[in-house]
């Protein structure tokens, strides 16, 4: 039983890893990983010219830096690589093999995030680096607020996977990125839902407020920058409805990637 | 039109696997039974079909040549086969299991038609990478990828890039990935396509080197003496059917469009030792040359003449050539042209 599961892991590794090595080697990811790190160097510049507000100014901006670009890249990565793959044929020759098609497809889901993650703590390395150097302190009250980042973009990568799973790049990035923001702002759907009159859209509103993803939980900015607790219990529950979600959506991705035709 | 037909002995086989017992003619590697498949386009999901009720079986340590103009269902009949498109209606078997499955693709080596392999990667890497598919440990992948790129020829360039590769270089190694997990059985989609004439040959050497140690080959080819030469069976597709003759085609039995016979020393007038008349008659020196439709029973004739007392200095067939027979069939499904 065990073995048999392992073997199934196998193929899922290697594309996984194959993945990684892919996206590691990207150029692309690289400069976006510059503008990120220059952006968080820039905040320390930022704190300077400010009034007594270095460390608000440099956390704000350096969370800031580390949730959109760590976005952008899960978006550039889920709506290109699989895509970019199909386009390409490279695909015909790892689907012929003996792997199901959900293993490709969550072994990419791996390969992505786990090359998100390791730009995500790059990106957080360098903004405690400069809280060090810039005020002699490590806020730890950043990490809730980086796992919280991380699970966002975790799920803004299914997001990407899953349009990419029927559509083309261009599409499914637009389509990932219209979703962030609506996302991002969905507490304002749930806002204009109770005001309005008309029993129709307000249906129409609920029902997008409930399928859309409510990212907006995952900022805590606000919390950190002004040093105030964050609760254990909401940083669980954020990660589990931003996990059980991504998980929704790898299985829809997969289900419509296995019934694809490669022509 | 062709007058001898000779195959070469193969010259190379591939590193590593053991070959497999004689092959059993009643077993099959590859069935295929009433296989469709129909594509839908456009926004009104118009239906074009592309495969129509095509059956065929490929007997195990058989090379099988599947043969057709562009559009004919060849490269739609593998794609079913490996599982990277769903047939419509009909089934199919490799090495006795069902497909699509990830059993069915187990024991075969795939070689796509122009095949792109991932840029980022060296030619070393990405066979090891295949090599785990497969589920063989990482010590098997290294070494069964560095023994086959010598094999392919590319054992200099296994460490370089396969952006870096030449059409040419990329078909090697496509090859070599094929084979990484000795399958059983091989299916190369087009496996000539963008190889100078010398890697033609490699490639050919290759395939009998495959069926001399039992395994089953099916290989689709627009160059036709290629085919004819290395194929035990072919099948012609053509607008997603097979041809409407005995199919699949065996080499064994061509069909003889002349004979031949140079004799000499006749004894008595030619009409009196054979029933059919020769279509030409042509002296060189003391011998005659002698030219019969291809209806001539050439066994009887020649044990008539020796038994008259002639001499038989060459009996000469010429037979249908592949491309002969495939122009002659498609232009029998097509209609005359007006």
């Amino acid at each position: 039983m065990i073995a048999a599961a392992f073997r199934q892991l196998v193929p899922l590794g290697s594309i996984a890893f194959n993945t990684y090595r892919e996206a590691a080697r990207s150029k692309i990811l690289y400069s976006i990983l510059f503008f990120a790190l220059f952006l968080i160097l820039f905040s320390a510049v930022m704190g300077e010219v400010s009034l007594y507000q270095n460390e608000r100014i440099i956390k704000d901006i350096g969370l800031f830096a580390l949730s959109t670009f760590g976005a952008l890249m899960a978006v550039f990565l889920g709506a290109s690589f699989v895509y970019k793959e199909i386009e390409r044929k490279s695909i015909y020759n790892i689907v012929s093999k003996p792997i199901h098609r959900w293993q490709y497809f969550i072994g990419k889901f791996f390969g992505i995030v786990a090359t998100l993650l390791v730009q995500l703590v790059l990106m957080l390395i360098a903004l405690l680096a400069v809280l060090w150097l810039w005020l002699g302190a490590l806020p730890w009250v950043l990490l809730p607020a980086f796992v919280l980042i991380c699970v966002e973009v975790c799920l803004v990568t299914t997001i990407a996977l899953f349009f990419s799973s029927f559509s083309t790049p261009y599409l499914s990035g637009f389509l990932t990125i219209g979703t962030y923001v609506a996302g991002r702002s969905s507490y304002m759907i749930q806002q204009l839902a109770s005001r309005v009159e008309s029993e129709g859209l307000r249906f129409l509103l609920d029902l997008a407020d409930r399928l859309l993803p409510a990212l907006y939980i995952f900022d805590v900015s606000t919390e950190v920058t002004y040093n105030l607790p964050i609760p254990t219990t909401f940083l669980l529950q954020a990660a589990a409805y931003g996990l059980c979600y991504a998980a929704i959506l790898l299985f829809l991705g997969s289900v419509i990637f296995s019934r694809r035709d490669f022509t | 039109m062709r007058s001898s037909e000779s195959t070469q002995p193969p010259k190379a086989t591939p590193p590593g696997g053991k070959a497999l017992p004689p092959r059993s003619t009643d077993r099959s590697a590859i069935q295929v039974d009433r296989l469709s498949k129909t594509f839908r386009s456009g926004f009104l999901r118009r239906s074009i079909p592309a495969l129509t009720e095509v059956s065929f079986s490929v007997p195990e340590g058989c090379i099988f040549g599947l043969v057709g103009p562009n559009g004919a269902g060849k490269t739609t009949t593998i794609k079913i086969l490996l599982g990277l498109i769903k047939a419509t209606s009909g089934s199919a078997t490799l090495g006795g299991q069902r497909v699509p499955s990830t059993r069915s693709r187990a024991r075969v080596g795939y070689l796509p038609e122009n095949p792109s392999f991932y840029d980022h990667l060296q030619a070393r890497e990405y066979l090891a990478f295949v090599g785990r598919l497969f589920g063989m440990s990482r010590r098997q992948c290294a070494s069964q990828a560095d023994r086959l790129l010598d094999y392919v020829g590319l054992g200099e360039h296994a460490g370089k890039p396969i952006r870096k590769f030449s059409k040419g270089m990329i078909q090697r190694l496509g090859i070599a990935q094929a084979l990484v997990h000795d399958p059983h059985i091989v299916i190369l989609d087009e496996p000539q396509s963008g190889l100078d004439p010398l890697g033609r040959k490699e490639v050919k050497e290759m395939i009998l080197g495959l069926k001399s140690r039992g395994r089953t080959v099916l290989f689709s080819s627009h160059i036709l003496p290629d085919v004819e030469d290395l194929a035990d069976e072919i099948a012609f597709l053509h607008r997603g059917r097979f041809l409407p003759f005995d199919s699949p085609l065996t080499k064994a039995n061509p069909k003889v469009l002349q004979w031949q016979l140079e004799v000499s020393d006749l004894p008595v007038p030619l009409e009196e030792i054979l029933d059919q008349p020769p279509l030409r008659t042509a002296s060189q020196e003391d011998r005659l040359l002698l030219t019969f439709d291809g209806s001539l029973d050439a066994s009887t004739a020649v044990a008539r003449l020796v038994a008259a007392g002639a001499c038989i200095h060459k009996v000469i067939s010429h037979t249908e050539s592949l491309e002969d027979l495939f122009v002659r069939e498609i232009q029998a499904e097509e209609g005359p042209k007006t």
